[in-house]
């Protein structure tokens, strides 16, 4: 499972640092050299919808998709976690709905075999980390249904953003 | 029929407790599978779409040079200069530093990031000179929302992005509203502190506030590469956004060297994890939009709204409110997310210029931002200074009437919106 974990944070953070330095690059040649690759917007876009395929799951791991959790925190803890059931199971649902329509897409578009407009590799073959991180996006549902049929988890917790952006700030002022 | 299986699945979504991008994503999906002739392929392709929008690829960029500008180095100078240049007046110490919210406001797109970063410096030093810590922790709350009013700012990028407005004309317009604002709060500050019992720090001297002008010239310089990059033509804003992100991280690298290259990959992952929660939010709002335009709801409101013979005056009177009432309770993105795409169409319909709309929505979102229960800068105030939540809301509720009046005055009157985009980039 921590090969997991890796793979979804190694794939977010290179994503991000390719699409940056890719947009920089591209400043750069058009000024510097007057000139710039014509396959580098696309790639662009290819590192972003890895980005965000592959980081929802991460996303549901460590809570960080927000909501509206107000209501929900009002509850005594016995009903609270059979909310909290019922939440996955219908975010199960919707992965389901997801993962059907995208895999649809992706069979269709590997039969039609069109590639990128300028890079020689076939859009499928990009497309397919939509039905990949929404499998692993199912996975780290299953995992939250486990533990709060279990009892392990009391409720299914939703970000705190605040406490996110302290939490970045007091982990830097030592520095 | 659908309209009401629509919204009732969204909030029976939202209110048992799931992300608000899976309850925008669910109900649209639900809508669809029951009531419309699209495929679920085809609405997986709405969703991959939202990777390839030239637009939304800037959101990645500011989100990163935000989280390398919070490290301390780029605000703490800041800091420094709005209190050389601004300090000795009556309230200087709170002047400066809202003059210090504004700078970085002009530096970064998130609200709750400008509180963080300005405000663990400049409270503490208020309290130590004298300033109640609920005065303090109030104005810099409210100057804090700043952030999403003066470009760039993430709020205003989806905001252009679901309405298909140029992002460079919404980061023009939000100029003049942003230093108006920060304007009426010194003011109010300037006013309010007269009963205060503080000593200002000595005025200081020319050659002084030269010297901490050039330390901060470094963060200051991002101003100048966003702003005049875009508007002189030299790079997209998305370009500049990325290129910002490359210069902050040179920046607080090798030039302030407040961050070591070993805590890269987590700066990296951090800003990684904001940007996914926001566009997987984003990639879903489409969907929701993609299922109000096909089943003409927004049309549908506009053109009851215009049998009942409503002024636009009027329209903007009830979007104000909607707008500080959702504020309550959710955050700006996902609102705007919901309701600019209900909106948007009415608003052209009545006469309301789109960039316009999308201030007046930018102010409601900050006024959202400091009131309970769901107000970012509040929870991120108490973290800041240990006051409870109440505490520090209480504290933001005199200047939040500034803010109120602010709202009323850009709702009717357009001009404060529209001038400067008008005039630089022509109608």
């Amino acid at each position: 499972m921590k090969i997991l974990d890796h793979l979804e944070e190694w794939t977010m953070s290179l994503a991000l640092l390719a699409m940056t330095g890719l947009t920089f690059l591209q400043v750069v040649m058009r000024y510097v050299f007057n000139s710039g690759f014509s396959w580098a917007q696309e790639a662009t876009t290819v590192f972003f919808a890895i980005m965000i395929f592959m980081g929802i799951s991460y996303g549901v791991r460590v809570g960080s998709h927000i909501g509206v959790d107000a209501l929900v925190k009002l509850m005594p803890s016995g009903p609270r976690r059979w909310v909290g059931v019922l939440a996955v199971v219908l975010s199960l649902v919707y992965v389901g709905f997801v993962i059907t329509g995208s895999t649809t897409y992706v069979l269709k578009m590997k039969d039609v075999g069109i590639e990128f407009d300028d890079m020689p590799i076939e859009r499928w073959q990009v497309l397919a980390v939509m039905p990949f991180g929404l499998a692993l996006t199912g996975w780290r549902f299953l995992q939250i249904l486990y533990g709060l049929l279990t009892g392990t988890r009391a409720s299914f917790d939703l970000a705190d953003e605040a406490a996110e952006a302290l939490k970045l700030k007091s982990e830097e002022s030592p520095a | 029929m659908n309209t009401l299986v629509l919204f009732a699945a969204l909030f029976f979504c939202m209110a048992i407790g799931m992300p608000i991008a899976i309850s925008l994503g669910l109900s649209s999906l639900l809508t669809i599978v029951f009531f419309s002739q699209d495929s679920l392929a085809s609405m997986a392709i709405k969703m991959f779409e939202t990777s390839e929008h030239y637009t939304l690829m800037s959101i990645p960029f500011f989100v990163l040079a935000g989280v390398l500008m919070s490290t301390g180095g780029v605000a703490k100078r800041m800091v420094h200069f709005a209190i050389a240049a601004v300090g000795h007046l009556r309230g200087g110490l709170a002047i400066a530093s809202i003059l210090a919210c504004m700078l970085f406001a002009a530096v970064s797109g998130s609200s709750p990031a400008t509180v963080v970063a300005i405000g663990s410096i400049v409270i503490a030093g208020m309290v130590k000179n004298g300033y109640p810590q609920e005065f303090a922790a109030g104005v810099i709350c409210n100057a804090g929302t700043l952030g999403i009013l003066i470009p760039p700012s993430i709020v205003m990028v989806v905001y252009a992005a679901v309405t298909e407005v140029s992002v460079g004309r919404m980061f023009m317009a939000g100029v003049i509203p942003g230093l108006m604002l920060g304007f009426m709060l010194m003011a109010a500050v300037w006013w309010r502190a007269g009963a205060l019992k503080t000593k200002p720090p000595p005025k200081a001297s020319m050659g002084e506030v030269l010297t901490a002008l050039r330390e901060s010239m470094w963060g200051l310089m991002l101003l100048v590469i966003i702003m005049g990059g875009i508007y002189g033509g030299v790079f997209t804003p998305t370009e500049a956004a990325a290129v910002s992100a490359v210069y902050a991280l040179l920046v607080a690298v090798f030039i302030y060297r407040d961050l070591k290259p070993k805590d890269l990959p987590h700066v990296f992952l951090e800003s990684s994890r904001t940007t996914v929660m926001l566009m997987f939010i984003v990639a879903n709002a489409l969907l929701f939009a993609h299922v109000l335009t096909t089943e003409r709801i927004p049309q549908t409101i506009a053109e009851h709204i215009m049998a009942m013979g409503m002024q636009p005056w009027m329209f903007l009177l009830v979007v104000n409110v909607i707008l500080l009432v959702a504020g309550n309770f959710m955050e700006p993105t996902g609102i705007i997310l919901i309701l600019a795409p209900i909106f948007f169409p009415i608003a052209t319909e009545l006469g309301i210029d789109p960039i316009h709309l999308g201030i007046i929505m930018v102010v409601n979102m900050e006024i959202g931002m400091v009131t309970p229960p769901v107000g970012l800068n509040l929870f991120v105030t108490s973290g800041v200074t240990g006051m409870s939540l109440m505490h520090v809301a209480r504290a933001a509720l005199p200047w939040l009437s500034v803010l109120m009046v602010f709202l009323v005055m850009v709702t009717y009157i357009p001009q404060i919106s529209l001038f400067l985009p008008n005039l630089v980039m022509g109608t």
